[in-house]
């Protein structure tokens, strides 16, 4: 069962073609990574899926249901949630009331947000940031309390763009398992945006590749990074030994 | 019962900001009890009713960060409802209000649909732009009295009239409009608490986030918008029976407009008693200023330098306005 089917996706912006009919599924539970150099249209891909962009062609299948067309708040709401690359959190909101923002979408009043914003708080670990002002925060913290906002929307399928640029390995690590730890808990699906090739490695059970907008490969990450194609167009000879040594020795 | 909670609870206000409202409260109580001057008493019933259009802006301004500067159009729409059903059938008060705040809200849908696809700027500005259309059309369509302006006739009513709220003496109007200010203010307490206060925040810090968490943005401006325009509507029925003398320069002109949000903002956007604040500091210095420099023609252009200096003092010490201030120094004083 796919619970996301992107087929002959396109989307250009003047004569820049950011996407170029991209096609994957996504099985219900599944760990997805997209990678690929800078500019290769992946945050344009998962804007075109979130409703933020209108594509130019193609489809996408949310749940078995066509979504692409529809407005991103009501594509929110079927239970497809998303972070942004950029967080800009400007606004006057503690981390808590950012949260129950999130906790909103489902719930009607105050004191059930509060609960469950006080549950998600939890779960991520930062009950003690509460009252703290987003923009005020360390970026790893920051990065938390995005997932955590986007998270308690109650999805199904979360997409996370690159939650891990900025952190230092230990908090890379933190964020790794914080990832995996909802993956497990929640039952969510998650498609990952991500540089950091050793988070990649470790959680994702499959890998997409994108370059110039387009989808050059696919596959599980051991399988993709040992291909021709993405060795040139992203990993590069030397890193690619060494990602291959390392998934060898895991 | 969680609305009826969240009404009366103020268990997040500071104790001794309670204490003192509750005193400022007792006193606008007790005031008409004690000697005064009528100057002192129409100053207060402008700082009640400037309160209420402060609120109201603070909602769709303060909370969801659309700066509109056109809210005297929904002002104009009430008291000119009220006025044209009074004189001209002679409708009760009472079944005025909900028909001019029916009004007002229904305009604000009118215009609220094109004016929220604008953002930053281009919003203030056509807010502007809506609000004066709106008063060259009362200026020259003669139902409502086109550039004379209506009366409201005092020889037809014995005061006190209670159904038409026609009155001799101000005491009267003071604790209606005491009353509206109350039940203003528990609404606010109650909506700042909301889903839709919540969304609206979240619009104001990023909109494309806001519509990530399953916001529909241009929906709940426009409910909030509806909320501010029953504020200003409301009040300005009761202004046709209050000031019975109603033309568009005094209750559609661009420097109320301009009031209304400089109060707020000077107050302590989105926040409960911002918009208070701000009244209690701009009504009686624009009133002492009238009655200081009303004779003295050419001087008239002093409450605009006053206002212009709060902008600056606003944009460059405490965006919050004054409410940002005391909560700033209340945490110093604690850490
Ligand atoms: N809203 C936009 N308008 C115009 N060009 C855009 C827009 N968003 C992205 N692009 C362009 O599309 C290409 C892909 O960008 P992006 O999807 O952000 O890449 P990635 O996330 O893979 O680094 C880039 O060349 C970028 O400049
Ligand atoms: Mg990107």
């Amino acid at each position: 069962m796919y619970i996301l089917q992107v087929q002959n996706l396109s989307k250009s912006f003047g004569g820049l073609q950011a996407n170029r009919s991209i096609g994957f599924d996504v099985a219900q539970g599944e760990m997805l990574g997209v990678i690929g150099p800078n500019g290769a249209g992946k945050t344009t891909l998962f804007n075109c899926i979130a409703g933020v962009h209108q594509i130019d062609s193609g489809r996408v299948i949310f749940q078995g249901r066509r979504i692409s067309g529809m407005k991103s708040h009501e594509i929110a709401r079927l239970g497809l949630a998303r972070t942004f690359q950029i967080y800009v959190a400007s606004g006057d909101l503690n981390v808590k009331e950012n949260i129950m923002v999130g906790c909103f979408m489902r719930e009607r009043v105050r004191s059930a947000a509060a609960k469950a914003a006080d549950e998600t708080l939890g779960l991520f670990q930062i009950s003690h940031l509460a009252k703290n002002v987003v923009a005020e925060l360390p970026i790893a913290a920051q990065k938390r309390v995005a997932m955590a906002t986007a998270l308690a929307t109650g999805p199904r399928l979360l997409l996370l763009d690159e939650v891990a640029a900025g952190l230092n390995p230990n908090e890379v690590d933190e964020i790794t398992g914080l990832i995996r730890s909802i993956h497990a808990k929640l039952g969510v699906t998650i498609i990952l945006i991500e540089h950091v090739m050793e988070m990649v490695l470790n959680i994702c059970d499959r890998v997409i590749v994108l370059d110039y907008g387009e989808k050059i490969s696919e596959g599980t990450p051991r399988e993709v990074i040992r291909e021709p194609a993405v060795i040139k167009a992203y990993l590069g000879e030397r890193y690619a030994r060494q990602y291959l040594e390392q998934a060898e020795n895991r | 019962m969680e609305i009826l909670r969240n009404t009366f609870d103020f268990s997040d206000c500071p104790r001794s900001g309670l204490v003192l409202a509750g005193i400022v409260g007792l006193f606008f109580l007790c005031f008409p009890l004690f000697p005064h001057s009528s100057f002192a008493m129409s100053t207060l019933i402008q700082f009640f009713m400037f309160s209420l259009f402060a609120m109201g802006w603070n909602t769709i301004g303060g909370y969801g960060g659309q700066v509109d500067l056109g809210m005297a159009q929904f002002l104009g729409i009430g008291a000119y409802t009220t006025a044209v059903m009074i004189i001209r059938w002679n409708t009760p008060f009472w079944i005025t209000l909900p028909i001019g705040v029916l009004l007002a809200v229904l305009w604000s849908f009118v215009i609220g649909y094109p004016l929220f696809r604008l953002k930053g700027h281009y919003f203030a500005i056509a807010s502007i732009a809506a609000s004066l259309v709106l008063k060259d059309i009362f200026d020259v369509w003669d139902f409502v009295g086109a550039s004379r302006g209506l009366e409201i006739p005092t020889t037809r009513f014995s005061s006190p009239d209670f159904l038409h709220l026609i009155f001799t003496q101000d005491v009267y109007y003071y604790y209606i409009m005491f009353a509206f200010f109350l039940i203003g203010f528990l609404f606010i307490n109650h909506f700042r608490k909301s889903r839709l206060a919540f969304q609206l925040r979240s619009i104001k810090s990023n909109e494309e986030v806001a519509r990530s968490l399953g916001i529909n943005v241009q929906w709940a401006k426009m409910k909030t918008y509806a909320i501010a325009t029953s504020f200003v509507g409301a009040v300005g029925c009761f202004h046709a029976c209050y000031i019975k003398n109603i033309e568009t320069e005094d209750t559609m002109g661009l420097d109320i407009s301009i009031l209304i949000a400089l109060m707020a903002m000077l107050g302590g956007m989105g926040s409960l008693w911002g918009p208070i604040v701000g009244a209690g500091i701009l009504i009686p210095l624009k009133s002492y200023l009238k009655e200081w420099l009303g004779a003295t023609a050419g001087l008239v252009g002093i409450d605009l330098v006053i206002y212009a200096a709060i902008i600056m003092f606003i944009s460059a010490l405490e965006p919050r306005g004054i409410w940002g201030l005391v909560g700033r120094l209340g945490s110093r004083k604690t850490a």
